[in-house]
């Protein structure tokens, strides 16, 4: 029971920083609101914010063998609640719905949404069998279809740091540190540092907005927040990722912002313990850009 | 819910119910009769689950604890159906005997459904049912799985073999309930018919759902029927059980229908014969029956909401032919020349398992006497008045339009004298239908009619005294005069218009078009020599 209330506070915790981010991107549109997400079968989140949304997609595949009991508890729960009118239920793994566009039984993603929010056990990088990596995948299709109907998103991202990471991390990092290099700013020390690091969370908190950025290019600007560090179910750690996704129009066609990298580098996180948030740089030093470069873009600090 | 679940099969059963060991009396067979040939329609499942859902929410009221947000929710989301209501919710006895075929505690003269089935009516559409429910007062939730698929195939398997299964048996095998930690407050009853079978697709079609369910569930007035209030406040008055739930099907609000262009309401009890009230005062009849006439001529467009229907509880019994063929003994059309529904009083009148008509007894037979005496008798008359009064009407409209175009060119002494023998016989032949029509229409169309039939009578007399180009003033010309024809032409004028005359004699406008033609045709040649 212990682990399962730090669990609850943490997750709160998250939810109410989430909860600020809706407000300050979408607060004006309030009521009118699309979701799409993996709630759960509580629909915690759902339902903390049912003020603000007009839809919910809430994505359940249920425990295999079983899979109608967690679905049948999920419409539920919303029955209970009053929100059942606005539910559409899919069912099936999330990853295969967004690639497909719906889910095994025809219902489709019903595009665009304004809150996106992807809840990922296994992490980011996960690979199926056939060795695809389906979430990144997935996600770009979700960009994909965002970008067709010309949507503003938030998009909220939360793994676990069971990541089945066979040097895609690395790699990134490394991909980071060369592109910065073109540019003339020396950035090594600071991927040293979170190559080293003992925390996986470090390095993720570098990974997952870049793997964002990358595949939002050309469709989207990412306006990036503070990741948050928390304990979830069962001791297991999680990083909570929220990115505003904006469209426009000089971004389009362009390409994306090396500042956005400088800027995914060098912001902090907060580690969420017991409920309470405290801001960490993870102790690595943070990469100092000459002014010139500084005045490509300045407006992706969302925190 | 799942990792807090356990097995309550072990519930004992209720003592009441004795369940012979050693010999078995059903067999599983019977599931197929009670599913599939009972529900050959497959909306009447939804009905049947709408029907508990409606006598939870009942037996919540009864107990003083709905608090006025009870309703039923229907939401649609392939490859299931979910029926959700906020009614009293199932207790451990209450959900083991969910399993109990043909078994039900509810009483008829509470309950909609009494007869255990129609709770097993999803079999015959979907692979699973399943039943989460938690009773007001009970800190437990129950849910009861039934495996539709696996069984009837079960069932399917053992048939191809000869063999046999108890029913028993077969249930057991096939269900399964749990049990978890649930709010001491907490109530309702979830239904899931899951995997819903190809053939009964049209339950996962919302409009088709929407409409069945606004023609048959025991739903609100639609807010703008303007008579809805009216008709609410009698049937609360008058029919001891009528009640309304809210329904909602995918979050839209389930109204019962109505049809524009209709009449105030008015309405009709059914009494038993030669019964209106009772010894003590106390009035029981058989039925109470509201209408509203359609306001335009003939019978609705709309064949689903036209008619009335019957209902009892508030919930329908067959459709809007079954008061047609029933009641209407003559004149069976003017059934649709109104809307309107029949609320059963009696108790004995009790509607079949498929609720397509009522059991077939002596009480049934008694509603559709009576009701023919009092529902289809009135209705006709009604009609029929209607029926004089718009004829009456537009015969009054008609002659008045004669009257005008006729007193017009008389006061000009624009009347061809061809013309002034058919004019008169047209407006005698307007008089003649007026004075006709008026004796059955009611006091505002008389003065009317009265009215229009005087002027045409001045306007005949005014004709008939006019000779040909004799008075100064008359109403009547002679074109022969006006033109001053010599004897030849006169002679060759009046052999063409007697000629005319005979061709067109039951065509008085051809004939009338024809003078005015002719007569300008010679005024134009007049004017050039």
């Amino acid at each position: 029971m212990g682990n399962i209330d730090l669990f609850t506070r943490n997750k709160q915790t998250v939810r109410e920083m989430n909860t600020k981010l809706i407000e300050r991107y979408l607060g004006v549109r309030k009521g009118s609101l699309r979701y799409i997400g993996l709630p759960a079968s509580t629909l915690t989140d759902i339902l903390q914010w049912k003020e603000f949304f007009a839809h919910f997609s809430a994505v359940e595949r249920g425990k295999p063998g079983e899979e109608f009991r967690y679905q049948h508890e999920l419409m539920l729960t919303a029955m209970r609640n009053g929100i059942a009118g606005r539910l559409t239920l899919l069912r099936g793994e999330l990853d295969e719905i967004l690639l497909k566009g719906r889910d095994g039984f025809g219902n489709p993603v019903l595009y665009p949404y304004d809150v996106v929010s992807l809840d990922y056990s296994g992490g980011l990088v996960y690979k199926d069998a056939s060795g695809n990596a389906r979430r990144p995948e997935s996600i770009a299709k979700l960009l994909e279809e965002q970008a067709a109907k010309d949507h503003n998103f938030l998009l909220f991202i939360s793994t676990n740091l069971d990541n089945e990471d066979q040097g895609e991390v690395r790699n990134a990092l490394q991909d980071i540190e060369r592109e910065l290099n073109k540019l003339g700013i020396t950035i090594s020390p600071t991927i040293q540092a979170f190559l080293s690091h003992e925390l996986e969370e470090a390095r993720l908190k570098v990974y997952v907005p870049y793997l964002i950025r990358n595949l939002a290019a050309r469709r989207y600007q990412c306006e990036h927040a503070k990741a948050i560090d928390y304990e979830g179910n069962r001791g297991t750690r999680m990083i909570n990722f929220s990115v505003w996704l904006k469209r426009t129009k000089g971004h389009v066609a362009g390409r994306p912002s090396r500042q956005t990298i400088i800027h995914i580098l060098n912001i902090t996180a907060y580690c969420c313990a017991n409920g309470d948030l405290a801001e960490t740089d993870f102790g690595i030093p943070k990469v100092v850009v000459p002014t010139p470069i500084l005045t490509v873009q300045n407006n992706e600090n969302i925190d | 819910m799942d990792e807090m679940a356990k097995p309550i099969n072990a519930i004992p059963e209720p003592p009441d119910v004795v369940i012979e060991k050693e010999e078995e009396y059903a067999y599983g067979f019977i599931m197929e009769v009670l599913t599939r040939g009972l529900y050959p329609m497959k909306l009447h499942v939804v009905r049947e689950y709408v029907q508990n859902a409606y006598d939870a929410i009942l037996d919540l009221r009864r107990q003083g604890k709905d608090i006025g947000d009870s309703r039923i929710e229907i939401k649609v989301a392939p490859p299931s159906i979910f029926i959700f209501d906020n009614g009293i919710g199932m207790d451990s006895k209450r959900i083991a005997e969910y399993r109990y075929v043909g078994y039900s505690r509810k009483i008829t003269a509470e309950s909609v459904g009494f007869r255990g089935i129609g709770k097993l009516s999803g079999l015959s559409a979907a692979g699973k049912i399943i039943v989460t429910t938690s009773q007001v007062g009970v800190p437990e939730q129950y849910q009861l799985v039934f495996d539709a698929e696996a069984m009837l195939s079960h069932v399917e398997t053992l048939k191809e073999k000869g063999e046999n299964i108890a029913l028993n048996q077969l249930i057991r095998t096939y269900t399964s309930l749990t049990t978890c930690e649930e709010d001491l407050d907490a109530h309702y009853t979830h239904v899931e018919l899951y995997q819903i079978r190809q053939d009964s697709n049209e339950l996962v079609d919302e409009d088709k759902l929407m409409e069945y369910l606004s023609l048959t569930a025991p739903v609100e007035f639609d807010t703008n029927f303007l008579h809805g209030d009216q008709i609410d406040q009698w049937l609360r008055d008058y029919v001891v059980d009528y009640d309304t739930v809210s329904l909602f099907v995918n979050g839209k609000r389930v109204y019962k229908p109505f049809l524009e262009s209709t009449k105030p309401p008015q309405n009709i009890f059914v009494w038993p014969e030669n019964e209106t009230v009772g010894a003590n005062g106390e009035t029981n009849p058989i039925a109470f029956a509201w209408y509203c006439e359609h306001e335009d001529k003939g019978q609705f467009s709309d064949v689903l909401r036209r008619g009335l229907l019957f209902r009892v509880k508030n919930f329908a019994v067959g459709d809007n032919q079954l008061p047609r063929i029933h009641l209407w003994r003559s004149s069976p059309e003017r059934a649709f020349y109104f809307i309107g529904e029949i609320h059963v009083c009696d108790p004995e009148v009790i509607p079949s398992a498929d609720r397509t008509n009522f059991e077939q007894n002596a009480s049934r037979e008694q509603l559709y006497k009576q009701g023919s005496i009092e529902i289809s008798r009135t209705l006709n008359r009604v009609a029929g008045t209607s029926s004089d009064q718009r004829r009456a009407n537009d015969f009054v409209l008609q002659a008045e339009q004669t009257v005008t175009e006729v007193s017009l060119d008389v006061n000009n002494g624009k009347v061809p004298s061809e013309l002034r023998i058919p004019k008169i016989v047209e407006l005698s032949k307007a008089v003649e239908n007026v004075e006709k029509r008026l004796k059955n229409a009611p006091q505002p169309y008389q003065e009317r009619g009265k009215q229009v039939a005087g002027n045409a009578q001045t306007l005949i007399q005014r004709l008939d005294e006019s000779t040909e180009g004799v008075k100064p003033r008359s109403a009547v010309y002679d074109i022969k005069d006006e033109l001053k024809l010599d004897q030849e032409a006169r002679w060759v004028y009046e052999t063409i218009i007697s000629v005319l005359n005979e061709v067109f004699e039951n065509k008085l406008d051809i004939y009338e078009r024809l003078i005015e033609e002719i007569h300008k045709k010679l005024r134009r040649e007049e004017e050039q020599t």
